[in-house]
């Protein structure tokens, strides 16, 4: 063969192999999916039923801090509920076509297991939840539907009267009003006349004790009451304590160091917390330690502490008795029934958690935790905290404390903390 | 990847393979490097928040069977080892003390055709520069993460973790595919010994995520690395050497 044939036929034999490695080579990048750009949830514009799907989907999506929780199946509810979303944008706008998207909607959060979720629609409607219609709500709230269901919160007035006159001696209290939140709070303190021992009482109807003991204009000032309360406990002066926490529907974070601080002489755990951590359904952060910080002059606490709960105790009110049950050497017991259930916690801002609550441009938004809670055993706490001795309200037992006075979940806090 | 392209992947390795005389040359050596991998996915729709890439390191064992009479064929290589690829989870702006460094560890196996330029040098020696072109398969071994997130519990304040990173069964990926590119030269002071210095680049084609949502955001590996390396040629087996001889 002559030199040119041989020098072309290396050439071509060279090429070849180039081209089909090239050929290859190109081939494989269009293995990868097409990696699509997404606008911030805040962007979206929600101008028809579609749009407001999709917004409400994604943000769900991508918010949400339970999914690896639920049973509820979030792709199956936009195949599902898509088709039913674009179909209202062939109808007329009407009050109908509104109340049919918020009952959609409804349909597809009512079993999410995040006890702080809410559907808010700024111009209301109407829904079907369980057996019932609900007529020009601005809210969706199912846990607490549910939990209303169950019975209705006792106005926090009838406990203060009850336990101030047929409970208690050393009675006082101390109020504070939030001007900027419009939020009130209250602490009741005294010791018990009932039984054999002496056990210090505190009702807190809400989570701001904190920033009550540091406010400098109160109508009837917090401080002293709280700071003698805590160096009661200081100094382990008494022989247990109850402390009330009755349709306390929780507050600020801070009151869980300042409040069961005051406990412990170290810092101790009692959960663990997570955040959001990418875009993913189930990014999430690790699991961060929660930790109790000791309060100035706190000591080791080791007598009877009886948590009186309710079903409308929630959020921080959890979290507080998550970390009392955590005391080391302390006998720390629920009284009355199941708390709220709720998991989570709105603590910074959703931004800096990377999940939570979301705005649906001007229809309306959604509340969600952007924080989730566990407890020391890394286990969700959707079912609220199980009292260690039940004791429930009924209509009999709310009427007979009504005629005489008898609070039936004090009694047995008493009778508990007297054994 | 549909099937037209599987087959066409495994015919034309075939045809490399076939396209020359099968009297091969066994090299076997170590190689080790440092790389800098990126996350290739979406953030725009997550504010004050970024992915960053970081740098890991990697060492091999590369086998290399060369086929006598192409010099400008360096052969069929495969190199198993083991391969870090990080990466840093970074917000932004206001939020920029906020972070999380993954440190990811993978088993991997890339097999690429190499192919040579140059070659003579003196008598003895050999510098050629090499293109080596492929794709490897890879396995998610384990992962760690290490961080600083708001503190649940002081909102003033950071809370910073550092441990092992858990899989969930659902969302992760655990073998990776990908194609292989690499840059380099390669020196041979004898027949008996290789050296080599190659850029490498490994982009992952198989999603770090399983498909476990709708509207779901892939997330690739980009990985550039520089290796050094040294092969030895293994002596040829007796019953080549008799027929040789024959």
């Amino acid at each position: 063969m002559s030199g040119i044939k041989i020098y072309f036929k290396k050439v071509s034999q060279r090429l070849s192999i180039y081209i089909v490695a090239g050929v290859l080579a190109a081939g494989f990048f269009s293995c990868r999916k097409n990696i699509e750009k997404r606008e911030l949830l805040s962007n979206y514009e929600e101008n028809n039923f579609s749009e407001l799907f999709q917004s409400f989907w994604q943000g769900m999506n991508t918010n949400y801090l339970y999914w690896d929780q639920e049973t509820v199946d979030w792709d199956n509810m936009y195949r599902t509920y898509k088709p039913k979303f674009d179909s209202l944008d062939l109808r007329r706008y009407s009050d109908t076509t509104m109340n049919m998207c918020f009952q959609y909607m409804a349909d597809m959060t009512r079993d999410l297991k995040d006890g702080q979720y809410a559907l808010q629609l700024w111009n209301g409607g109407d829904f079907r939840f369980e057996d019932s219609l609900y007529k020009g709500y601005i809210s969706f709230i199912p846990k607490l539907l549910r939990t209303q269901r169950i019975h209705t919160a006792l106005p926090d007035t009838l406990f203060d009267y009850i336990v101030q006159y047929n409970y208690l001696k050393d009675f006082d209290y101390g109020v504070y009003r939030n001007w900027n939140t419009n939020s009130i709070f209250q602490i009741i303190t005294g010791r018990l006349k009932k039984g054999q021992k002496n056990i210090l009482y505190t009702s807190l109807n809400l989570f701001a004790i904190k920033e009550a003991y540091n406010a400098t204009n109160a109508s009837r000032p917090p401080r002293p009451v709280i700071k003698n309360f805590f160096d009661n406990i200081h100094k382990s002066n008494c022989d247990g304590v109850i402390i009330d926490l009755r349709n306390n529907r929780g507050g600020n974070l801070e009151d869980v160091d300042f409040l069961v601080g005051q406990f412990t002489s170290k810092p101790m755990l009692f959960g663990y917390a997570r955040y959001k951590s990418g875009v993913g359904r189930l990014d999430y952060t690790p699991p961060l330690p929660l930790n109790i910080t000791q309060q100035a002059g706190a000591t080791d606490f080791k007598k009877p502490i009886v948590i009186l709960a309710d079903i409308y105790s929630a959020a921080l009110s959890e979290v507080v008795m998550q970390a009392f049950k955590a005391l080391p050497g302390a006998k720390v017991m629920v009284v009355g029934e199941h708390t709220y259930g709720t998991s989570g916690l709105f603590t910074g801002n959703d931004i800096s958690t990377n999940g939570g609550t979301f705005a649906l441009g001007t229809f309306g938004g959604v509340r969600i935790s952007n924080t989730a809670l566990q407890d020391k055993n890394h286990n969700f706490n959707f079912s609220g905290i199980s009292p260690d001795f039940e004791v429930k309200y009924n209509a009999s037992s709310i009427d007979q404390m009504l005629h005489t006075g008898v609070d039936i979940q004090l009694e047995k806090a008493i009778q508990v903390i007297n054994l | 990847m549909n099937i037209n392209k599987k087959l066409s992947i495994v015919l034309s390795i075939a045809a490399l393979l076939f396209v020359t005389q099968l009297h091969a040359q066994l090299y076997v050596g170590v190689e080790g490097g440092a790389n800098n991998n990126h996350i290739i996915t979406n953030t725009s729709d997550k504010p004050f928040f970024t992915y960053e890439s970081s740098y890991g390191y990697s060492f091999g064992l590369p086998i290399r069977y060369e086929f006598r009479g192409l010099p400008w064929f360096g052969g069929i290589q495969a190199i198993p080892g083991f391969v870090q690829k990080n990466y840093r989870m970074q917000r932004t702006g206001f939020y920029s003390p906020m972070y999380q460094d993954y440190q990811n560890n993978y088993l991997e196996l890339p097999i690429m055709a190499q192919f040579r330029f140059g070659g003579h040098f003196n008598k003895q020696q050999r510098l050629y520069g090499i293109l080596n072109l492929g794709g490897f398969g890879g396995y998610w071994m384990n992962g760690h993460v290490k961080g600083r997130a708001l503190s649940p519990m002081d909102l003033t304040n950071y809370q910073e973790f550092d441990e092992a990173y858990t899989f969930s069964t659902e969302r992760d990926n655990r073998f990776e595919l990908g194609a292989l590119a690499g840059l380099g030269i390669q020196y041979m002071p004898n027949k008996k010994y290789v050296f080599s210095i190659e850029a490498r680049y490994t982009p992952t084609l198989t999603d770090q995520q399983n498909a476990y949502s709708e509207n779901q955001t892939a997330r690739y590996n980009d990985t550039y690395g520089v290796f050094v390396g040294m092969q030895y040629h293994l002596p040829s087996l007796k019953h080549n050497k008799s027929k040789a001889s024959k």
